[in-house]
């Protein structure tokens, strides 16, 4: 039959057209960065991370010269874009824009698909603490308040988390474990539903990545009771001296740097590039401005600083982890 | 107090009106409609897009062409759930219902019309709403507490029943299936794992896009294969946009009412999740008729009620938005962060500080849907010309805007495979007379009602008590006994001037099974 | 006699099927709990659905079985079959409608997993092309011209605008 003779002709047509589509797909290699570099923010768009890594992108945008491209790719809290970057191709153009606790909050809590020594750290571009909010309402004014007042009445005094494993649940049972005092803890599923429950005046306080809802803290709805790092980088100036957890002797420090990751073989002269293109980055006064804008100010650190930092954050999660979180089954 | 809320509006509109921006917002809109009649993408999408390419300009010509979109796709998605039974847009799943049966009847202008209005007052509604009560709204949005979203999730689930058609017993298993298929991923509460296999991808659960993807794209596509090839064109070809006369649109005055009340509800309570406005103000709509057995088999009222939810919920998600900072959909969260990267603080301050732009960007959701209306008037024939090809043609289309819509959720391959999966899935169940809606149903309320309860335990103890605690909950507790008492009464008394069988061991439920004749 | 109420039948029994899975597979891997389980934990709410599914399921398949039984006395008395709805799992009546759902869905599944190796644009062309035959356009022209058209509209908007990673 003619038809099928025709349909033959077309199936071989497109055998050719696949063929020559595959010899064709190979780009080619050149100076660094030479083409749309893809950084990854493992994150949904319009959040905390996303934003962050907006702002490096236009950062990095005008000192590369080229086109950054960021790509959503989400899943499983950060672990399917952080884990697309591992198996990526280590040539510098696929960069993982993520934070420091979640993937340590991650990985205290379960085994994932990649560990640390997967990835190269250029650097670390922006941190900041993880603080402790309450309404005005509540009357708090400090953290010891707060926890005379869990220790006094056991079971009634609630602790909001953003989010049911990660640094602000690590956070919180620690305070229990080390001070004594027994909070309930609320563990809702996100930093949205925080906000709203922070708002609305239904948990006594909240603890959540600054400088989220610093607007309400200026606007002097909130107040911050207590911080895991020092706030001392923070554009409001009035909440700079805010007693630290290790200030009230409970010893941890908890806060998030956002960084850039790269594939654990990313050949060593692109790697340097690289790094001096993200210190350069980290410090133009595009991203300072975009800093000013987002609550802090920028922090550069070197890459060998950011892995240190993210190493060791890794250890002291573990331990927290170990002493102070639920009971495994 | 009207004054300033009057003034403050003429600051906004004045500012709109500058030719920089209405242009920007024009073109915003336009773009949201043929976004929006593209099935596989969304607002979010476009929005994220047009982010850099906004960083050179001002914040108010950038959030005013966001908003254009936004508003511009919830009209745009219904072009295509009328003609195709495919939803642009996730927002324009309901209109298919009995947007495509109207379609196929040849009466696709009159449900385009229906569609164009709906949209555009149910956006102007949502517009009077946000703007009179955004003071007094976000005090009332924020004592909102999880005990009232998830009784809100309960009564959406008994509203099921609307959408259960001709057999309440496979509309309940598919609610069924669609909660579990919800509950795929990580517990809410305490991160554990739940039916996950292992499988790194399955942690975040089944996504939310494959779903709609592939029962409202995928399936419709296998599951009309077989009408290709003989009369193939979806609908007849004359179709021009009949926009309803006034009259109709009055004597249709419940659905504008439902649907806005419903659509700035939702919309104004973050954690409801927008996805479940039209769901749930159809489904109202429904149970007041006289005449509930006509929905589902094309009539206007099918139409309007979920279009002007979808305009309204424009207006309800501003309230947060600009009140507290906190998004009520993907879109608004992208704004939200838009807005920090072109400056601006968003927060408890920004009605205070830049009142300016909150206005401003108020008057742009009035335009803008006036823009929509506009275009959506002059330039629907050119997407009816091209949503009228025969199927042999569009099919192919469909599907590669289907799977590369599917993939840009995640930006993995993982979604594209879960909706086709859920795309033949929903192909076996359509073809055994399961309608699929309630399983799309079961997977937004699913987690909705979980996690809120269970919050709303954890907040109070675990004392039950607290789910009749105020007012407000006594009130849905009560509608929620009434709605299913009266379900299982229709169900019994069904039952009996039809007991043509003897045999009585199968409890009541299923008794529309034995009524209806295949 | 692969009637309709067959299909339900075997439709039913997978249903529960899965309903039964679920209930006993819902976590397994090591779980922490955090949030102590008093009255609700993370097996609750699964649990309940999965059961009710199983339940459900389970008056389904009794319902499907009276109906096929009663199907069975009425014909045993003379009274004719029903008519089955036009798509079903195969259609007896035509056979290019199951080629082209087949087809449909190796080509869809070729397509997606070539993507990860091959051009887009290339590639997308290639599957309209597939499709259009399929679906039964015999003109390879208009085919080729229509495919190519659409397969650098597509490059055009998911990769030159939407600029997605393909």
């Amino acid at each position: 039959m003619s038809r099928s003779q025709r349909k033959r002709k077309g199936l071989l047509s497109l055998a050719l057209g696949a063929g020559l589509v595959l010899v064709f797909g190979t780009a080619t290699a050149a100076e660094y960065p030479s083409k749309a570099i893809h950084l990854v923010v493992p994150f949904k768009a319009g959040g905390g991370t996303d934003t962050i890594g907006r702002g490096v992108a236009e950062a990095l945008e005008k000192v590369a010269g080229v086109t950054v491209v960021v790509d959503n790719i989400t899943g499983a809290g950060g672990v399917v874009g952080s884990l697309r970057v591992v198996r990526a191709k280590p040539d510098g153009y696929t960069i993982l824009l993520s934070g420091t606790t979640d993937m340590t909050a991650a990985m205290a809590f379960k085994k994932l698909p990649f560990t640390l020594d997967d990835f190269t750290y250029i650097a670390g571009l922006y941190s900041s603490p993880t603080w402790i909010l309450a309404h005005k309402k509540r009357g708090y004014k400090t953290m010891g308040e707060l926890i005379a007042k869990a220790k006094a009445n056991p079971g009634k005094i609630t602790l909001g988390t953003a989010g049911p494993a990660g640094a602000q649940m690590l956070m919180a049972s620690a305070i229990i474990g080390i001070t004594g005092a027994k909070f309930r803890i609320i563990p809702y599923s996100g930093g949205k539903d925080l906000k709203k429950a922070l708002y609305g005046d239904q948990v006594d306080a909240g603890i959540l990545h600054a400088p989220v809802m610093l607007s309400a803290v200026k606007a002097g709805l909130m107040r911050v009771i207590g911080t895991g790092q020092p706030l001392g980088k923070i554009t409001y100036a009035p909440v700079r001296g805010v007693k630290t957890l290790t200030d009230i002797r409970i010893p941890i420090e908890i806060g998030i740097t956002r960084g850039m990751f790269v594939p654990k073989k990313t050949p060593k002269n692109i790697v340097a590039k690289l790094s001096k293109l993200a210190e350069k980055a980290g410090k133009s006064d595009v991203f300072k401005k975009f800093g000013k804008r987002f609550g802090f100010a920028p922090d550069w650190s070197s890459g060998a600083s950011f892995e240190k930092q993210i190493r060791a954050e890794l250890k002291l999660y573990k331990e927290i982890k170990a002493k102070y979180v639920g009971k495994k089954k | 107090m009207a004054v300033e809320v009057l003034a403050g509006q003429l600051q906004g509109f004045s500012n709109v009106f500058e030719p920089l921006n209405l242009f920007y917002l024009f073109s915003g809109t336009a773009l949201g409609i043929l976004v929006g009649a593209m099935p596989g993408l969304s607002s979010p999408m476009a929005i994220i897009v047009l982010l850099p390419l906004t960083y050179k300009m001002e914040p108010l010509p950038a959030l005013l062409l966001m908003m254009g979109v936004y508003v511009g796709t919830k009209l745009g998605g219904s072009y295509s759930a009328i003609l195709l039974r495919t939803p642009g847009t996730p927002a324009a799943a309901c209109t298919a219902l009995d947007g495509y049966p109207m379609a196929q009847r040849g009466q696709a202008g009159q449900a385009l019309g229906y569609a164009t209005m709906g949209s555009t007052v149910g956006g102007v509604f949502g517009w009077i709403l946000a703007v009179t009560t955004i003071p007094f709204l976000a005090a009332i949005v924020v004592k909102s507490s999880n005990a009232d979203i998830a009784l809100i999730g309960v009564l959406g689930l008994t509203m099921v029943a609307a959408f259960a058609r001709a057999s309440m017993l496979r509309g309940l298993m598919g609610v069924m299936i669609g909660l579990l298929m919800a509950t795929v991923g990580l517990d809410p509460l305490d991160a554990s794992e739940r039916f996950t296999f292992g499988n790194v991808y399955l942690l975040s659960g089944i996504p939310f896009t494959s779903a709609l993807i592939g029962f409202f794209g995928f399936t419709v596509v296998f599951s009309d294969i077989g009408t290709i090839g003989r009369d193939s064109s979806f609908v007849a070809s004359d179709v021009n946009l009949a926009l309803p006369k006034f009259k109709d649109m009055l004597k249709r005055w419940q659905c504008i009412l439902i649907g806005g009340l419903w659509g700035v509800g939702v919309g104004a309570i973050p954690g409801v999740g927008a996805e479940s406005a039209t769901w749930l103000a159809y489904a109202t709509v429904r149970n007041k008729s006289k005449t509930p057995e006509k929905f589902g088999t094309g009539i206007p009222e099918g139409v309007l009620t979920p279009e002007a939810t979808n305009n309204a919920v424009t207006g309800g998600t501003m309230v947060p938005m600009l009140t507290l900072g906190i998004p009520g959909d993907g879109s608004t969260a992208i704004m939200l962060g838009a807005m920090i990267l072109h400056g601006i603080e968003p927060g408890v301050t920004l009605m205070t500080t830049n009142a300016e732009l909150v206005n401003s960007l108020l008057a742009g959701l009035l335009v803008s849907t006036a823009f929509m209306f506009v275009i959506s008037w002059k330039a629907i024939k050119y997407f009816i010309l091209i949503l009228q090809r025969d199927r042999s043609w569009l099919f192919p289309f469909i599907l590669v805007f289907a799977t590369i819509g599917a993939f840009s959720s995640m930006n993995t391959l993982f979604p594209v495979i879960v909706a086709i999966s859920l795309g033949i899935f929903g192909y076996i169940l359509e073809a055994q007379k399961f309608p699929v809606v309630t399983i799309v149903l079961g997977i937004i309320l699913g987690p909705i009602i979980e996690e809120n309860t269970r919050l709303a335990l954890a907040l109070s103890a675990n004392d039950w008590s607290t789910f009749v605690d105020t007012l407000p909950r006594q009130v849905m507790v009560a509608t929620i006994v009434i709605l299913v008492a009266y379900e299982i009464y229709k169900a019994v008394k069904e039952r009996y001037p039809r007991h043509a069988l003897p045999d009585s061991s199968i409890p009541s439920g299923h008794s529309h099974e034995r009524g209806e004749t295949k | 006699m692969f009637g309709e109420k067959a299909k339900d039948l075997l439709l039913g029994a997978s249903l529960l099927a899965v309903g039964l899975f679920a209930l006993f597979s819902i976590n397994t891997s090591v779980q922490i709990q955090i949030s102590s389980g008093r009255t609700i934990n993370f097996a609750t709410m699964p649990s309940i659905w999965a059961g009710l599914l199983v339940f459900l399921s389970l008056l389904f398949i009794a319902n499907a079985l009276s109906e096929i039984l009663a199907e069975r006395r009425r014909r045993a008395e003379g009274e004719g079959e029903p008519t089955s709805r036009d798509t079903g799992w195969y259609t007896g009546n035509n056979r290019i409608t199951v080629i082209r759902m087949v087809g449909t869905l190796v080509l869809l599944i070729a397509y997606i997993f070539l993507l990860q190796y091959a051009n887009f644009a290339a590639l997308t062309t290639i599957f309209l092309f597939s499709m259009f035959l399929l679906y039964g356009q015999t003109s390879l022209k208009k085919n080729a011209v229509v495919a190519i058209c659409g397969g650098i509209g597509f490059y055009l908007l998911f990769i030159y605008f939407l600029k997605l990673p393909i």
